[in-house]
């Protein structure tokens, strides 16, 4: 999926063509670290933020930024109000077998023990960028946040049509600079 | 971020109707009136919570709503909590303001002994991820942990409670909040242990700039506030010219005591007497050849918990007088102990030529237990000898100097430690 910075139209490549998916919604400016084809260091990795997303849970919004590293592989950073977290995404043969999606519960992947720590229903209100996947502006996300020993973490997201885990570590968000 | 704050920026109190500023971002959970202390839930709707009441404003130089930089980003004060924590007979007051920086989040700037600290909260987990009252009273050395690859050691621990609290929080406080704490100390940093209830967390404190913090927040030279002794974190930080004064004083002894060594075995023996009974006089020719250093005459005798005291005369080749001296020996000794020396030295500046040394004892005493006069003596001269007191004695001042160095960082980092509860006891 690719959304014009110009008019915020979205596209979304199928079968060799882009089709137009949308608005990409209105991208408010707000004070951040990571800006789209500005190239950022994240504890020794080089990332490129391709896509941007923001999400709204009503009082507030996030941001999830899809980026690029050195070797082409994509990662998700997100930015909550200093709180960053840089995943990937996990494989259906990795995902948990038995997920209760309830706080505190706990459940294992690939190996390590995770709690769910935070649970919140949020909908996309604008995207720029590059994306690997087709994100609908105003379609809802239910997020539980997962927390692991040593800073890692995990998501677990579903909406209407889907759901999807990622996995990887909190940042700290002194350890995010521009390169 | 904080969508509602960016479109109102202020709010009405639900209980006292007063207008409060939202300061913080949409992460925020509670906002404390200042002017009637209802806590109001600022996740639904702003609903009054609880009241707190009797709440004595603490004294502090930052107000709600200021903004300043720490390490180049921006914060705002948006919250304030004053602390106190009781230990038998003391009591300790401190306080934490909650900042916000929609880019680095959440964290405390903490206003204690008159130093001003920034403390966030850390996800990592230090190892032990614990340390219990139980590890801290029998531990017979400083309880560590290890975080981020760098060693923490013990510095203090208690319990605190708040005593006032106004503004935005990221978390629901209350009056009724009982925090434990277990404070670990690092190279520039320290590292907190927080239990509240069932919840643990973990939190690293820094010690910025001083006067660029006040400054950037605004706050007023008269509102500053006087900071009383040594912060745990307060590097002894030295300018380039006393870096290099030290550098200079310890390098340039090291290399006096080297030289004074060196040149102390410089000389040549040039005459020997064999030992000789002090009832008789010694009688030496010697010939100084090399006029380059001094000429070293050393008068030996075998005194044991004794002295003995030597005339000496040196004539040159026509007879006559050169050089007259007196010189006394006296050693002592104990099974572990001796003091004293046997031998005695004198050192002249002689011309080249030829020269005779008379050496006669004038007076001995025995004065101590098991004593023995000495029975013998002996003379030896050498030329060629050098001067090095004046090498020693610029070793000793240099010395003197780099220790004054060293002796500051250790009373500094005895000042530092000073805080610390922990006894060796």
């Amino acid at each position: 999926m690719i959304t014009c910075e110009s008019c915020g139209t979205s596209s979304v490549l199928r079968d060799q063509a882009f089709e137009t998916a949308g608005s990409g919604g209105e991208m408010l400016d707000a004070p951040s670290l990571i800006r789209l084809g500005q190239s950022i260091v994240v504890r020794s990795l080089d990332l490129m933020p391709v896509g941007h997303a923001r999400f709204s849970y009503g009082r507030g919004w996030w941001d999830e930024f899809w980026c690029i590293d050195g070797y082409g592989e994509g990662h998700w950073l997100s930015a909550d109000e200093g709180d960053y977290a840089l995943e990937r995404d996990l494989s259906r043969d990795h995902w948990p077998k038995s997920f209760r999606p309830r706080l505190g519960a706990e459940t294992e992947i690939l190996g390590q023990s995770f709690t769910i720590s935070e649970a919140e229903t949020a909908s996309s209100i604008a995207v720029r960028g590059e994306f690997p996947e087709e994100l609908e502006v105003g379609e809802a996300h239910l997020y539980f946040d997962l927390s692991g020993e040593n800073s890692a973490m995990a998501t677990y997201e579903k909406w209407d049509g889907g759901e999807a885990w990622s996995i990887g570590q909190w940042v700290d968000p002194w350890d995010v600079t521009l390169s | 971020m904080n969508e509602a704050a960016d479109q109102t920026h202020s709010l009405n109190c639900t209980q006292c109707g007063a207008g409060l500023d939202v300061l913080g971002g949409g992460r925020v959970k509670t906002h404390i009136c200042s002017y009637c202390g209802a806590e109001l839930d600022a996740q639904d709707d702003y609903k009054v919570i609880q009241q707190f009441r009797d709440m004595k404003r603490p004294d502090t130089p930052f107000d709600l709503g200021m903004t300043g930089q720490l390490w180049g980003v921006e914060f705002t004060i948006i919250g304030t909590m004053a602390w106190t924590e009781y230990y038998e007979d003391k009591r300790w007051t401190w306080v934490d303001h909650q900042v916000y920086s929609p880019t680095h989040g959440y964290g405390w700037l903490t206003v204690d002994k008159g130093y001003v600290t920034y403390t966030r909260k850390t996800r990592e987990i230090p190892s032990p991820p614990f340390i219990s009252n139980s590890t801290i009273e029998h531990n017979e050395s400083r309880p560590l942990v290890k975080f981020q690859g760098e060693t923490f050691q013990y510095f203090s621990s208690g319990t605190a409670s708040p005593t006032f609290i106004e503004g935005e929080f990221n978390y629901r406080p209350s009056l009724d909040d009982s925090v434990r704490y277990v404070e670990l100390m690092g190279s520039s940093r320290m590292l907190d242990i927080v239990q509240s209830g069932r919840e643990r967390e973990y939190e690293v404190t820094e010690l910025p700039d001083q006067a660029a913090l006040l400054s950037s927040f605004g706050v007023a030279t008269n509102r500053r506030p006087r900071q009383k002794g040594t912060h745990p974190l307060e590097n002894l930080v030295r300018s380039s010219l006393q870096l290099f004064t030290r550098n200079v004083a310890l390098i340039g002894a090291a290399v006096a005591v080297v030289l004074g060594i060196g040149l102390s075995a410089k000389g040549e023996q040039i005459a020997r007497s064999g030992q000789t009974a002090v009832s008789s006089e010694i009688t030496l020719p010697f010939e100084v050849t090399d006029d380059t250093g001094l000429t070293e005459i050393t008068i030996e005798a075998n005194a044991n918990n004794s002295w003995a005291w030597f005339e000496t005369e040196l004539t040159d080749a026509e007879d006559e007088p050169v050089a007259a001296f007196e010189r006394g020996i006296e050693y002592y000794s104990g099974s572990d102990w001796k003091e004293g020396s046997r031998k005695a030295r004198t050192r002249l500046t002689l011309p080249t030529g030829t020269y005779t040394l008379y050496l006669s004892m004038t007076e001995a005493k025995v004065d101590w237990t098991g004593g023995r006069l000495a029975t013998n003596m002996s003379v030896t001269v050498r030329q060629g000898v050098a001067q090095v007191m004046w090498v020693f004695g610029a070793a000793t001042f240099l010395g003197l100097i780099g220790f004054l160095f060293l002796g500051q960082r250790f009373l500094h980092h005895q000042s530092r430690w000073s805080g610390s509860d922990w006894s060796d006891d």
